[in-house]
């Protein structure tokens, strides 16, 4: 390693980050955090001014520990008023995952409080505004400075019908399958981001990539590939080495075309699959900077 | 929910600035003590302040200046005068946050008061702001335009000048991040003597950062950059050091790395649409010829990203380390972070004698003015093999901060101006040993010499 690499990598090698007034660690860490016992930190990643007068807000969270964590709807995950509940996870992944969900309020609603409240086991419940806030808060789906945008991702029976965004799409189906019973669930997508080709980085399209979690439901979902849309195997990164990759990736050629994925449920029950839609292979694209990615969602019923 | 206004912080300083005035005739007149004015001197513009006014505060309060009210003349001074007081015997302006009493202060372009200067100013006020003899005026000060490049005095205008590709910056929505390449003209590899990043015009008020790297892009779309300077809002330039070379790299690509924020922060933000938004480079170069041992790099230094979280209403504090391999020269330091930032520090742990020294404390800190302090060069940190760097940022996310868009928020790592960072900009001149214990003798000769005799 060179003087200069050193310096550049200059990374800390150790640190230490106090929560001052943290209230849910009653006790000062003088040390980095465990990997375990933390609460999952809801976040508010912004908010885009709709046309009709409504506010679609964009939630995220932070889970710390390096085990998923398992908040069901209810109680303990909840968005208040409960008119605007339903679209949370149920399963948060390690690391920080930004825009998972989005909650649309309408106009007459925008004076209202709106919360969401997330308690990870037996630790403090968090919470996190939603609603009109902040302009530093302000979201858009202009073109970035580069040309990306919020690309569309629809399901094969609605192609007049296609999501961008946070918010994205869910489907208008319920996929009904057995218990240990392999189903397909499939996305059309299409980035519309136009770029320029002078620009050494955009000589030819950019590829985008979908990757399927789980994002609500009582069991594992085991994700596998679809022959026609094999996985990613290929060398990635996490976005800044905080938004971690999953395996369940595929890679949209030049950023138009389907992404396809098996999958098999373990207890029967409702789940909802989540795939995200993002073209963050461009520079002006980068889920940490609130842009530019979009999520289809796909309700399955499960039954013995 | 009530909508709060991002231009809350512009509008928060005039409301601040209001607050301040209103609060003023609370102040009593034992809250500045003024030691050092004889009470029975009369302490007039004309004679004492206006010159203090003029080689401090005029450069950005004039027409066209980035300062929100005109300091031009007694006349629209006056009104200003309770503020001033405040500001000035607050050490909040001149805007240069870095503390006073504690750590290096041999600073180059340190735009800070002098305690007579406060106090004079301070007196001024206390007896009443009185505009004096108009015949002890001084000169009106030569003021050059409010684009001219900040070293243009003493280095002439920048060998290179490169501007970003123009864009137009929207009033409001997400903060946006333009990176694009330019060709850097630059033929042959030369050592760089200063460097300054200047957003055109209304540009900076909305010019987060403007980041610049030598970039060389490979066939798979993947870039090699090495940083050129780093600017954030308020940040005036860098001079590296004599017998040192930074170097500007032959044949390769400037990656502008411009982060905006739509709408603007500050005193002068426009909150409209600013059309053809232009950042420039201005680099100054020694002569081909320029010879030097000593070879310095800009970079971050920098917490794991994913450790930084700020609890709603509440606080944070960050602390990283970094050592190196071999014996350095702290030659600036600039923290950097956003809008619920409110201090920094850096000190130097040397594990040989279990010693910590504070180099720098940085309690009043704001994210408009991105000041990279330049130590003195016969004075900057040596640093030996293995010495620690240790830098501390505090985090306030509680309604007391009036730069917080919304205390209720979590707040975690990000680049938006709304989200938080922690890690500082540091300038590292890399020495050998043999260099390294040249430079810690001639020091300490010169500490003997300077020892009053007997000493």
């Amino acid at each position: 390693m060179t003087i200069r690499q050193i310096g550049i990598a200059g990374v800390m090698f150790s640190f230490l980050v106090a929560g001052l007034g943290f209230a849910q660690q009653p006790t000062r860490l003088l040390r980095p955090p465990p990997p375990g016992g933390l609460p999952v930190i809801p976040f508010m990643e912004g908010w885009y001014a709709n046309d009709d007068g409504s506010v679609t807000v964009s939630f995220g969270y932070h889970n710390r520990n390096e085990d998923d964590i398992i908040v069901p709807i209810g109680e303990g995950n909840r968005i208040e008023p409960l008119l605007l509940d339903g679209m949370q996870p149920e399963i948060y992944y390690s690391g920080r995952h930004t825009g998972v969900f989005g909650v649309t309020v309408p106009e007459s609603m925008l004076e209202d409080s709106i919360w969401w409240y997330l308690k990870t086991g037996d630790l403090e419940e968090l919470s996190v505004p939603g609603g009109l806030g902040s302009e530093a808060y302000e979201l858009d789906r202009r073109a970035r400075p580069q040309g990306s945008v919020q690309p569309y991702i629809w399901f094969s029976d609605d192609d007049d019908d296609r999501g961008s965004g946070p918010e994205g799409i869910l489907a208008s189906d319920v996929i009904t399958v057995s218990l240990n019973e392999s189903v397909t669930i499939e996305v059309q997508t299409e980035d519309p981001s136009v770029r320029d080709p002078s620009n050494p980085l955009f000589a030819k399209p950019l590829d985008t990539r979908v990757i399927w979690y789980k994002h609500q439901g009582p069991g594992d979902v085991s994700f596998s590939e679809h022959h026609s849309t094999p996985f990613d195997t290929g060398p990635t990164r996490s976005t800044r080495g905080m938004i971690p990759v999953a395996d369940s990736r595929v890679i949209v050629p030049q950023g138009k075309g389907p992404a396809r994925v098996n999958a098999i449920f373990s207890e029967p029950g409702e789940y909802m699959i989540r795939a995200r839609l993002d073209n963050w292979a461009s520079s002006d694209s980068d889920g940490l900077d609130q842009c530019c990615w979009s999520n289809a969602y796909q309700r399955v019923r499960v039954i013995d | 929910m009530k909508r709060i206004n991002k231009s809350k912080y512009p509008r928060d300083v005039v409301a601040y600035f209001l607050l301040l005035i209103s609060g003023f005739a609370f102040q009593s007149t034992a809250a500045f003590a003024v030691d050092d004015i004889n009470d029975d001197r009369q302490v007039t513009y004309a004679g004492d302040v206006a010159a203090i006014i003029n080689e401090n505060c005029v450069v950005c309060h004039r027409e066209g200046g980035i300062g929100p009210m005109e300091l031009t003349s007694y006349e629209n001074v006056r009104p200003w005068a309770p503020l001033i007081q405040l500001r000035v015997a607050n050490r909040e302006m001149p805007p240069y946050a870095y503390d006073h009493d504690i750590g290096n202060q041999n600073l180059q372009g340190d735009w800070r008061l002098s305690q007579d200067d406060i106090d004079t100013v301070v007196a001024w006020v206390e007896q009443g702001s009185l505009m004096g003899n108009p015949e002890e005026m001084p000169p009106a000060p030569q003021l050059k335009n409010v684009d001219a490049w900040n070293f243009a005095d003493q280095l002439g205008e920048p060998d290179i000048v490169l501007a970003s590709v123009p864009i137009d910056v929207p009033a409001n929505g997400n903060d946006l991040w333009d990176k694009h390449f330019i060709d850097s003209g630059i033929s042959e590899d030369r050592c760089i003597k200063a460097l300054q990043v200047k957003p055109r015009g209304d540009a900076k008020s909305v010019v987060h950062h403007a980041n610049t790297y030598f970039a060389e892009i490979a066939e798979d779309g993947s870039v090699d950059r090495k940083p050129v300077t780093e600017y954030a809002m308020g940040k005036w330039g860098e001079i590296v050091p004599e017998g040192v070379c930074r170097t500007a790299f032959a044949d390769s690509m400037i990656q502008w790395d411009i982060h905006m924020y739509p709408g603007g922060l500050g005193g002068t933000a426009p909150n409209a649409v600013i059309e053809d938004n232009v950042v420039e480079l201005g680099i100054w170069l020694h002569p081909p010829e320029y010879k030097a041992s000593i070879s310095q790099d800009l970079a971050s230094y920098q917490l794991d990203q994913g450790d930084l979280f700020i609890p709603p209403h509440g606080y944070a504090m960050t602390q990283g380390f970094h050592s190196f391999d071999h014996p350095v020269r702290i030659d600036s330091f600039q923290p950097h972070g956003h809008l619920r930032m409110n201090a920094a520090s850096l000190e130097i742990f040397y594990p040989e004698t279990g010693k910590t020294e504070l180099v720098s404390m940085i309690s009043n800190w704001s994210a408009t003015w991105h000041h990279s302090h330049l130590f003195e060069q016969d004075t900057a940190p040596l640093l030996p093999t293995g010495a620690v760097l240790v830098t501390k940022q505090w985090y306030d996310n509680t309604s007391d901060n009036p730069n917080n868009p919304d205390p209720r928020q979590w707040v975690g790592w990000g680049q938006r101006t709304a989200d938080e960072m922690s890690h500082s900009w540091i300038a590292i001149s890399h020495l050998t040993e043999e260099l390294y214990q040249e430079l810690a003798y001639e020091r300490s000769q010169r500490e003997q010499s300077n020892l009053p005799s007997g000493d």
